[in-house]
């Protein structure tokens, strides 16, 4: 860079960002320590779903391994085991934890900004119009079992930012 | 071992206050978009980071764009609040050493209002989150090159506005008065 923009980039760095206000400071660390930090509604949610997601992921397991089982059986064994039951050899029922998939990562990424310029919105005026384009993807883990498998999914935002027309 | 949640928020706050000042109306407003920005970088698992300060700046990048948006849905306030985006000073500590210094930090506090959104987010990482271009591009989703680019014109566009930036010797001996 030149000389000028150094010298700026160097006044810059000696300007001071101003501190959070320790009210702030005091409110911030507060709910991350409690480790309550997920607003109530949000949590519930958040919970909710990874609950509903669970015992999807249960019920499809359990229906995968009994069609394992059916299409492996071949049909003299079928017979053989249904005549002469052996109560040691039956297969233990299948149970699994209701917590057995957890999301252990999640993150959200810009993939995509396009500023669609100026529009003028009915009862708002002027504004410049920004689309971004975000992916979620959330990673669900077994650690019993060492599975895991993750969702992706897309997400679109618009933002209006107002604007001063001169 | 748990993290020192204090000298986290101690260490990156005012960065993350200053950058979250680029979309907000008021330092208000910057503060709630910090907190929601710690606590997403909480829920997302950003303190195993070994690097944390890209995850915060993209958690308070987020934070504030859902901000900026349920604001846009309010439209009247919303352009009220656009009125004033960026007018409200002080987003650096004030300069007690001297008028001319003073006025000096509000002038590029000025300026970098006058930034294009992209430029000035972009330097307000590099100066003072102290982030490298190749994470300032990661947080963004844009190229290490494509951020460098914008930090130079960021730099250039404030020096021609700011103009007396090309006399760094007449302002420091302003401040020696």
């Amino acid at each position: 860079m030149t000389d000028d923009l150094d010298s700026l980039e160097e006044e810059l760095r000696q300007l001071v960002p101003r501190a959070l206000s320790p009210q702030a400071h005091d409110r911030i660390r507060r709910e991350l320590e409690a480790g309550d930090a997920a607003p109530a509604r949000g949590r519930r949610l958040r919970w909710a779903l990874t609950g509903l997601a669970a015992a999807a992921v249960v019920l499809i397991m359990i229906a995968g391994a009994a069609r394992l089982r059916n299409t492996r059986r071949e049909p003299g064994q079928t017979a053989a085991r249904e005549t002469v039951p052996a109560p040691e050899k039956r297969p233990a029922p299948l149970t699994l934890p209701a917590d057995v998939f957890e999301p252990v990562e999640f993150s959200t990424v810009l993939v995509n900004e396009h500023d669609e310029g100026t529009v003028l919105v009915p009862d708002f005026g002027p504004a410049r119009r920004v689309r971004y384009e975000f992916v979620n993807r959330v990673q669900w883990q077994n650690t019993n079992r060492n599975a895991r498998f993750i969702v992706t999914t897309p997400q679109e935002e618009v933002v209006l930012i107002p604007v001063s027309m001169h | 071992m748990p993290l020192d949640w204090t000298k986290l928020i101690d260490q990156y706050g005012p960065a993350l206050l200053l950058y979250a000042r680029q979309w907000t109306p008021s330092h208000a407003d910057a503060e709630e978009v910090v907190q929601e920005g710690f606590v997403r970088f909480w829920r997302a698992g950003g303190e195993t980071a070994v690097e944390p300060a890209p995850r915060l700046f993209a958690a308070v990048r987020r934070a504030a764009i859902d901000l900026a948006r349920s604001r846009a849905r309010r439209a009247a306030r919303e352009q009220k609040a656009g009125e004033t985006l960026y007018e409200e000073p002080a987003q650096f500590e004030r300069v007690e050493t001297g008028l001319e210094r003073e006025e000096r930090r509000a002038a590029i506090e000025r300026a970098l209002g006058r930034l294009p959104p992209e430029q000035r987010e972009v330097l307000v990482m590099k100066i003072w989150g102290d982030l490298t271009f190749s994470q300032i591009g990661e947080t963004l989703g844009i190229s290490p090159n494509t951020a460098a680019s914008r930090y130079r014109y960021a730099l250039a566009a404030l020096r021609d506005t700011l103009g007396a930036a090309a006399e760094p010797s007449r302002h420091r001996r302003g401040t020696e008065e």
